[in-house]
């Protein structure tokens, strides 16, 4: 969809500052998705950090996704420094395992290595890699 | 000089439409995801606090804060039909 390209966000996005505070206005709660009687995604809001648990992610999948995983490392950069700015701390799991912390809460060890970024935490490289290949366009 | 600015507005300017057409192709993605042909998406709500901020209303005046506790479901579900009106 963006060619080589991924996709910048500026430090003045009005899209993006929107998204967070939006993130930071809801303090607690939980919203389960689902479709067709399978719960497909359950997000649990505890003060400043949202776990987001694809249940079923390759529900999530892009149809016209291109973008490889550098240009998406590239993309949640941006995002996780914007999260960071804001206190806040977005944990992705797939299937109830940890995946990705992105965001104040995210203590890189060697996989700053790979993200290059204070901001992005890989929990798991299993779960981050299968994440990766649920959310390839076929 | 006059020139060169005007030749950085229209930088900005496209690289600003490029951003904003990035963004309305993802969200055009998701809204197409989540708002499906033929589907049923169940939203579960359960004890969802949103802190609303103050506002500072005209003439300076203070809107107070609020919070909101969600509880609940939504079910949003779509059906195509056919433009024409045919079977």
């Amino acid at each position: 969809m963006f060619g080589n390209k991924h996709l910048h966000i500026d430090e003045n996005d009005i899209i993006s500052d929107w998204l967070v505070k939006a993130l930071k206005s809801v303090t607690h709660g939980t919203i389960a998705i689902d479709t067709e009687n399978q719960l497909v995604a359950h997000i649990d809001i505890s003060k400043d950090k949202i776990a987001i648990d694809l249940l079923q992610p390759e529900f999530f999948r892009a149809p016209d996704d291109e973008t490889g995983l550098f240009d998406k490392l590239q993309t949640s950069k941006e995002f996780s420094r914007k999260l960071t700015h804001n206190g806040l701390t977005l944990s992705i799991l797939r299937k109830g395992k940890e995946a990705l912390t992105l965001g104040n809460k995210a203590k890189p060890k060697l996989s700053k290595l790979i993200t290059r970024t204070n901001n992005i935490q890989i929990d798991s490289i299993k779960e981050a890699t299968e994440l990766k290949r649920d959310f390839k366009a076929d | 000089m006059a020139q060169n600015s005007n030749s950085n507005m229209s930088e900005n300017q496209n690289q600003l439409q490029t951003m904003s057409s990035q963004w309305t192709q993802v969200i055009g993605q998701l809204v197409e995801k989540f708002m499906g042909k033929n589907m049923s998406m169940t939203y579960n709500f359960e004890n969802l606090e949103i802190d609303i901020p103050r506002a500072q209303g005209p003439g300076g005046r203070q809107a107070g804060g609020a919070k909101w506790t969600f509880n609940g479901r939504i079910v949003i579900t779509t059906e195509t039909h056919d433009a024409r009106g045919g079977p």
